[in-house]
């Protein structure tokens, strides 16, 4: 699984370069594949990463006296990606988009069971696109990410305790849709 | 495996099929031009910025010096009055007459482009105390715009009062303060001014006489202004040529009307008078220029003979 934990090459050690404008620049790039990812996975658009992650680049380009510690740029960017995708959402759910999600292609791991599964996959998909904001982001940095819970904490800026709250009720909310898809979340 | 283990793996498996996988090329292009632009942007602004806070705090520093010092500034305006005396001169027709008064559209201009420029800087200043910094400059702006718009501030200073040379009150008049004159002769009037406002000011002169009558040496007119030092009240002859000066909120200024009587005059033939009830007065403050319309404590009487 492709997680944020994954460090480009080079650009960790940068330090003092981030001072100039067109080092900033070239470390935004540099983790345009993980933010673009990974909006993607959150906003399950690739049309829709494509902008969150433009104007999270732009965002971080105007607010980057804030970086203090070059070494953090990863969680700090991702932590703009992560804001700019849950104004998104917000703003979906303020005015109510269809969104259509293609059926995931076959990948059956058990011989026998396969039908179950898809509907199983369709189901969980349709159940995650009901989830909040909060939650989605939550699910997503977590198992897709693979984040500790102290590192989704430091990229959502809330505390550990709240991150672990937040992730049981998501789950709960996710087995929720699951049974009874009408359920509104 | 148990359940919540599936339940987490189905949902990883979910989530990675949500993942599209490396970034479109055009991604960079796009954002790195974004970043471009708005580099360009930021430097605009800021240097915008910079402009409208040099104008912003230099309007602060001009209004705040007026309001804390009360001094006025002097931008080598010339009231046409006469230089200063060196040897005891005597007044004479022309002293202390200064130009006439216009518009104040430049000021005007200044302060409306100062006021908006603080106004965007109050707008959009990055720091709370710039804001406020403003927004302070904008109302001691409008503060003193409403002290110096009128041309109010100068006053009968309650000094020395009278006319020279003088004249008892003719029987019939019920007022007056009367010229003894027969013909165009010279005479003055003492009058003290004060500088009713909060601000200072400069007393440049007074305004020419404007009736622009056909015939002006046939009547009364004002023909110069003179000064009295503190030394020398009050005897109308000891009057000094004036020149600018400027008087402090309060302070106050004997000063010395030179007028001639005109061809009318008369003091023996009593058909009727003219009378001269208030003195035109420059003055400046923070460049504006007025023109201040001085009462007199009464009419200055000249008699006329009713046949010139």
């Amino acid at each position: 699984m492709d997680g944020l934990n994954e460090a480009p090459a080079g650009a960790w050690r940068l330090g003092s370069v981030t001072e100039t404008e067109a080092s900033f620049e070239r470390l935004v790039v540099d983790h345009l594949d993980r933010a673009y990812r990974l909006a993607a996975v959150i906003l399950g658009s690739a049309d829709d990463a494509e902008e969150a992650v433009s104007d999270a680049a732009l965002l971080a380009w105007r607010s980057r006296k804030g970086l203090r510690d070059p070494d953090r740029f990863e969680a700090w960017f991702s932590r703009i990606v992560v804001n700019t995708c849950r104004d998104r959402l917000r703003s979906r759910r303020r005015r109510p988009v269809v969104e259509v999600f293609p059926t995931a292609p076959n990948e059956a791991s058990e011989p026998g069971d396969f039908r179950e599964l898809i509907h199983t996959r369709d189901e969980l998909a349709r159940a995650f696109e009901l989830l909040s904001a909060d939650d989605r982001i939550t699910l997503v940095l977590r198992f897709w990410a693979d984040l500790s819970i102290e590192s989704i904490a430091e990229r959502l800026g809330i505390p550990s305790g709240t991150v672990k709250s937040r992730l049981h009720h998501a789950l709960a909310r996710l087995r929720a849709g699951l049974r009874d898809p009408e359920v509104d979340q | 495996m148990n359940e919540d283990a599936r339940f987490e793996g189905e949902i990883r498996a979910m989530l990675g099929r949500r993942d599209p996988g490396a970034a479109p090329t055009h991604l960079g292009d796009t954002v790195t031009e974004r970043m471009r632009r708005e580099r360009e942007r930021s430097r605009f602004t800021a240097r915008s910025r910079r402009l409208v806070n040099a104008v912003a705090w230099l309007a602060a520093a001009i209004v705040l010096s007026v309001v804390v010092l009360g001094r006025p500034f002097e931008l080598g305006l010339n009231p046409g009055a006469s230089p200063a005396p060196s040897s005891l001169p005597t007044l004479v027709a022309g002293d202390g007459v200064t130009a006439t008064v216009g518009p104040p559209l430049l000021q005007l201009l200044l302060a409306v482009g100062v006021v908006i420029g603080l106004g965007v800087l109050a707008a959009r200043a990055a720091r709370r105390i710039v804001g406020y910094a403003a927004v302070t400059a904008i109302l001691a702006m409008i503060w003193v715009g409403s002290m110096i718009w009128a041309s109010d501030a100068l006053g009968d200073g309650g000094g020395a009062f009278g006319v020279d040379p003088h004249l008892e009150r003719p029987a019939g008049f019920a007022r007056g303060n009367f010229v003894r004159a027969e013909g165009d002769v010279e005479f003055r009037i003492l009058v003290g001014v004060v500088n009713q406002s909060h601000l200072s000011l400069n007393l440049l002169g007074v305004a020419p006489d404007a009736r622009g009558l056909p015939d002006p040496e046939r009547l009364p007119r004002i023909l110069g202004l003179g000064y009295l030092p503190d030394q020398d009240c009050c005897l109308p002859s000891h009057a000094r040529p004036f020149s600018r000066m400027a008087l402090g909120p309060g302070e106050s200024v004997q000063l010395v009307v030179l007028g001639r009587a005109g061809r009318c005059a008369s003091s023996t033939v009593e058909a009727g008078a003219t009378l001269i009830e208030s003195i035109p007065l420059v003055y400046e403050q923070l460049t504006l220029l007025h023109t201040a319309d001085v009462v007199l404590p009464e009419p200055i009487a000249i008699v006329n003979d009713g046949v010139c």
